[in-house]
């Protein structure tokens, strides 16, 4: 058996040691071509790859010609064995493809071939056989942070040959990796037919299915892969971000801290062209020795004991200074955000770092032992700041770049096909225009002007809806050239408006802190048709930890007006109920003591959320809420400590709900008018009750009277520091109220009636009065 | 947490007394490098702190929860720095603290307490005045600190409540860990640590009306926060262990309390402590209070006290409710909106809770 033909290079998707490994053993194999995991739809964009003007992280996307909303991402970054894999064929002119099952068939529903979640975690076992806690940690000691890359990938195959043994005893394989093990077989033995030697780059999971290519018969992978259907497809390269690479799609490497292997990356390059400086001519990764996968970590215990125990020697010859990298730009950026901190502290965040790793049998510090050093060290324990540095550092802001001639998005298509069919014009002068909702096409078109207002395109401004139960609406548009860009930017929220608005919303709600803002958002939702369940699960969380009692009831009103008019989108509304209710209760339990010790510009505020409140309340009609907050405006009304505006307010809306009887007001108003009460305090009150309507004032004699008498009591000076305050209560009197309270003053109240002179009563006292004056004797 | 193994008459043995044997064979299977002044490697301080087996000999676990705490915490020691606990009361930083210098100096007796009215002399050293009078100063004279000790011996001094201690005197040990060494002014003469010598100090971090760390200081430790338990079931398990030997203790005659009800109250603090329900469903307000586990413990206690006294010897909602209340409710009125939230939304929503809400309403 001579040389083999093919040869097997079993990786990390998202892997820097990976990738550098990959490389270094394509120098040394120098295949003819080279066979990578991905999809062959995507084929003819290979090239693109080579382009300058492409900058990682890119992702392909496949996506289904007829719906968009189905579709596939496969990002890339700098350190993907596959990117770099394919950016060495292409600059040394070798053939380049993709060899997994094509997505044209697994985008096809009736084919049944969803990516199921990985049922059998190898890697995962194999770590635990090893004592580690996770496969991820495993492999990034034994193969992602590993300098030493020689018979690497012959280990790889060899561990995963062992693992993939143990599996396929213990349970059947999935049909969808049979499958798509079966086809990359399937292009492996095609290339092999034209090319000498091929490079395979593959999961590592797949890497012993593929190698042992001979004991795989062609006829049983052929009827693995027959009756498939295919789906029709459009493939594109579109810019990706390092906050995407953080999440699970396409390969599902959903990477933690991009930014983290990035630096990997770069630091192992440096190390190999320091090393080629040193010694020319690179080392046979596929060496003859078949050493075990742990040698290195032998290696490591008896440097991290010298770690540990003493200052390190210089036993590496080309150590590369990732931790102290690492750390100086934690501080770093930690200064920025006010922190101090000297380069002492990152000194011993390194010493802390490599201890750790000694301790823990690792070789290298790596991004764990560095995050405890960094907040142990850096941050003194404290967490807080902890999100800021994986935020900022370890996702980092990295934004991928394509060249102008890969194809446009999906989302692009969308919403050009939406506004051709709407029929508007971009134009940069505003105009008018008018829609009728009952028109569909006119509904079409105001919901995609307010879907595009949710991923930031205000192109349309709606200047009303001419009062509730219209099916009018008056936009004024205007467009701007910026919006296009916008409309690219936010390909990453979904691949068409709709699914783009309904993640752009989902973002929003979570950004957004005031309950009121939130309580709109779902207002605007509903306008939008967009699906509110998640908003309202985010305004009910939020509720739920919220201590401003005004954002709370301010959340109140308006869903209050959702849940009983809905909206002319006829949309359900149901939904809003129980998020309702609770906020409701949290309202009924946290107002009695937010309205003690206000000041009364708070007071104010307060007031006026208990107005809109109490008319939201009735919009509800539900009686029992009726009755919590019946009993909640009775506690209001009589507590001393809640302030006079406050408790007047309450009193007036019982009033208004008949739950207060005439005596009643009259018993508060004489508590609260008299002159054993601060004036001030008595101001208030009374503003709070008249506030709005003086009727009550008209109608009930018994109050006229106790307010007259307290008026009377005041001095001048009081009753000139009052006058404007009771100016203002009276000025929100409308004029009928006023007129006929000017009747009822100069009709005068009953006293004024002792203003006729009773003569002969008078007469009485004259005898007596001349008696004193006089001395005249008493008759 | 386990019986101390020899019965002698103290009330309570030290670390290194209790677990001799442990260390002995934990030192006689050493095989790998110590730091220079220290009794076991770190691997081997790793073993101690968290369990595990060396010839034969089982090694108990004296921390249950995240290993990686204990990690941190021996390769700060083993990198000379200094090290500080922070954590709010109940989570056992005392406790670590005194195993930690068991095993890496064999003493955990160098011990200093930090309160409000101490002086430098508690950090340096002071002076047995009758000698100081009748010898003027000399050595014999000096009553060293257990820092001073521990300096001169090369083993680590323990500092419990660091942030009890004033400003002024918490900056004497500024220099002490960056120089090292400790300078006699009234004898010229100064006191030089030796390998092995550092200080493992304690803090409250939710204490109010303490002394902050100034940054100086705190840029001289590298500080670990222990945290509460991270599950349901380890918390349980640790309030059953301390309660169950209370219990017996005090030679109560009720039955042993129901897991049920410790479940509850765990649960209770877990989720108020955390702002959120364990099934991750809905979100709550903190109340003011730490809600520590030892929190935890001393309210079961409580009831158990209530149901043996008041009660049917049985531990019941009822016997739990007041001290429960007591417990989260530590600021009448700011704690008052959280914990009747709480008891509306989640308590009196769970179904086999009925009890507790209404026993806890009746409290209120």
């Amino acid at each position: 058996m001579g040389k083999p033909r093919h040869s097997v290079l079993g990786i990390r998707h998202h892997g820097p040691g990976s990738a550098r490994s990959v490389v270094r053993a394509l120098e040394a194999l120098q295949p003819d071509a080279v066979l990578i995991e991905g999809p062959p739809d995507a084929d003819a964009l290979l090239p693109l790859l080579g382009d300058p003007e492409l900058v990682p992280p890119v992702a392909l996307m496949v996506y289904s010609a007829t719906d968009p909303a189905r579709s596939c991402f496969y990002p890339f970054c700098d350190w993907s064995p596959e990117f770099q894999a394919i950016r060495w064929a292409l600059e040394n002119e070798r053939p380049v493809q993709f060899m997994d099952l094509p997505q044209t068939y697994v985008l096809r529903a009736e084919n049944e071939l969803m990516r199921s979640a990985p049922g059998v975690d190898a890697l995962g076992e194999l770590a635990r056989a090893a004592g580690y806690a996770s496969g991820d940690g495993w492999w990034e000691d034994q193969v992602e942070m590993r300098r030493d890359d020689r018979a690497l990938f012959e280990a790889i195959l060899l561990a995963m040959d062992a693992v993939r043994q143990e599996f396929d005893k213990l349970r059947p394989q999935d049909a969808y990796e049979a499958k798509r093990e079966a086809h990359m077989r399937k292009t492996m033995r095609a290339a092999l037919r034209k090319h000498e030697h091929i490079a395979v780059v593959c999961g590592a999971f797949h890497a012993p299915a593929l190698d042992q290519l001979k004991s795989f018969k062609v006829g049983e992978d052929a009827a693995l892969l027959k009756g498939l259907k295919k789906e029709r497809l459009a493939c594109t390269w579109v810019p990706w971000a390092a906050s995407r690479l953080s999440l699970s799609s396409g390969y599902g490497a959903g990477m933690q801290a991009p930014a983290w292997y990035q630096a990997i990356w770069e630091s192992g390059r440096r190390a190999d062209s320091a090393l080629s400086t040193q010694s020319a001519g690179g080392t046979d990764v596929f060496g003859s020795t078949k050493e075990p996968l742990g040698e290195d970590l032998g290696e490591g215990h008896s440097r991290g004991q010298s770690q540990i125990v003493g200052p390190r020697g210089p036993t590496e010859p080309q150590r590369i200074a990732l931790p102290e990298n690492w750390l100086g730009q934690t501080a770093r950026l930690l200064r920025a955000q006010g922190l101090e901190l000297s380069s002492a502290h990152v000194i011993e965040g390194v010493r802390l770092a490599e201890a750790l790793a000694a301790l823990r049998g690792r070789s290298r510090a790596g991004l764990e032992e560095l995050r405890e050093a960094t907040r142990t060290v850096l941050l003194s324990g404290d967490d807080r700041a902890m999100a800021l540095v994986r935020q900022e550092l370890e996702v980092g802001d990295a934004l991928g770049a394509v060249p102008e001639s890969v194809p446009t998005l999906p989302l692009q298509k969308d919403v050009e096909a939406l506004i051709k069919k709407s029929s508007l014009i971009r134009a940069t002068a505003p105009q008018n225009k008018e829609l009728d909702l009952r028109k569909p096409k006119h509904k079409a078109t105001s919901l995609m002007l307010y879907r595009l207002q949710r991923i930031g395109i205000g192109w349309g401004a709606c200047q009303g809806s001419g009062g509730m139960g219209s099916f009018k609406e008056i936009w004024t548009l205007k467009w701007d050239p910026g919006y296009a860009v916008q409309v690219v930017a936010s390909s990453t929220l979904g691949n068409t408006l709709q699914a783009a608005a309904t993640q752009a919303l989902a973002r929003d709600a979570q950004a957004l802190e005031h309950l009121g803002e939130l309580a709109e958002l779902v207002d605007q939702a509903i306008l939008a048709e967009l699906p509110t369940a998640g908003l309202l699960q985010v305004l009910d969380d939020k509720a739920a930890v919220a201590s401003d009692i005004q954002a709370l009831m301010s959340a109140l009103p308006p869903l209050a007006k959702l849940l009983r008019y809905g909206s002319v989108r006829q949309a359900p509304t149901e939904q809003i109920r129980p998020v309702l209710e609770r906020l409701f209760e949290r309202v009924v339990v946290g107002l009695p003591g937010a309205c003690v010790q206000v000041d009364a510009a708070l007071a104010g505020a307060l007031v006026e959320h208990l107005d809109d409140c109490h008319g939201a309340l009735a919009l509800m009609g539900r009686p029992e809420m009726q009755a919590d907050w019946s009993e909640l405006l009775l506690g209001l009304q009589d507590a001393e400590e809640v302030h006079p505006l406050i408790r007047g307010r309450a009193a007036r809306k019982r009033l208004e709900a008949e739950a207060l009887t005439s005596s009643g007001l009259t018993t508060l108003a004489k508590q609260a008018l008299n002159q054993v009460v601060e004036p001030l305090d008595a101001a208030w009150w009374l503003e709070g009750l008249l506030k709005g309507s003086g009727l009550v004032l008209v109608h009930q004699k018994a109050l006229w009277e106790v307010l007259d008498q307290w008026l009377s009591t005041l001095n001048e000076d009081t009753f000139i520091a009052l006058l404007p305050m009771l100016r203002r209560s009276f000025s929100s009197f409308d004029t009928v109220t006023r007129r006929r309270m000017r009747t009822q003053l100069t009709q005068g109240p009953k006293v004024q009636k002792t203003d006729a002179m009773n003569t002969e009563r008078a007469g009485q006292i004259l005898p007596v009065l001349q008696h004193i004056l006089t001395g005249a004797p008493h008759v | 947490m386990s019986a101390p193994e020899s019965q002698t008459s103290v009330i309570r043995a030290h670390a290194e007394q209790a677990f001799a044997s442990e260390l002995a064979a934990l030192k006689k299977g050493d095989t790998r490098p110590k730091p220079a002044g220290w009794a076991l490697s770190p691997w081997a301080v790793r073993t101690y702190l968290l369990g595990g087996e060396i010839d034969g000999t089982e090694i108990t676990a004296k921390y249950i929860g995240d290993a990686r705490i204990i990690e941190i915490a021996i390769a700060t020691l083993a990198t000379s720095r200094a090290l500080l606990l922070q954590g709010v009361p109940g989570t056992g930083k005392s406790w670590v603290s005194e195993h930690l210098s068991a095993a890496i100096s064999g003493d955990s007796t160098l011990l200093v307490q930090g309160t409000a009215g101490m002086d430098e002399s508690a950090l340096r050293y002071g002076w047995n005045y009758a000698r100081l009078l009748a010898e003027g100063p000399s050595r014999g004279a000096m009553v060293p600190s257990p820092v001073m000790r521990a300096m001169a011996g090369g083993k680590v001094a323990r500092i419990e409540e660091l942030t009890r201690i004033p400003s002024d005197v918490q900056d004497a040990l500024i220099t002490l860990l960056s120089e090292k060494t400790l300078p006699i002014s009234e004898l010229g003469e100064e006191v030089q640590a030796v390998p092995g010598f550092n200080v493992i100090a304690t803090a409250n971090d939710r204490d109010k009306g303490v002394s902050e760390l100034s940054s100086a200081l705190l840029r001289r430790f590298n500080t670990v926060v222990l945290p509460t338990p991270a599950t349901l079931e380890e918390e349980v398990r640790i309030v059953q262990q301390r309660v169950g030997a209370m219990h017996r203790s005090m030679e109560m005659p009720t039955e042993a309390p129901a897991l049920e009800q410790i479940q509850r109250v765990v649960t209770v603090f877990r989720e108020l402590r955390r702002g959120l329900t364990e099934d991750g469903q809905t979100k709550l307000k903190q109340p003011s209070g730490t809600l520590s586990t030892a929190e935890a413990i001393a309210v079961v206690e409580a009831g158990l006290v209530m149901s043996a006294s008041f009660g049917d010897g049985k531990l019941s909602s009822e016997d739990l409710a007041s001290a429960l209340t007591g417990s989260v409710m530590r600021d009448p009125e700011q704690d008052l909106v959280p914990w009747s939230e709480y008891l509306k939304s989640v308590v009196r929503e769970r179904a086999d809770w009925k009890d507790l809400y209404r026993a806890c309403k009746r409290a209120l």
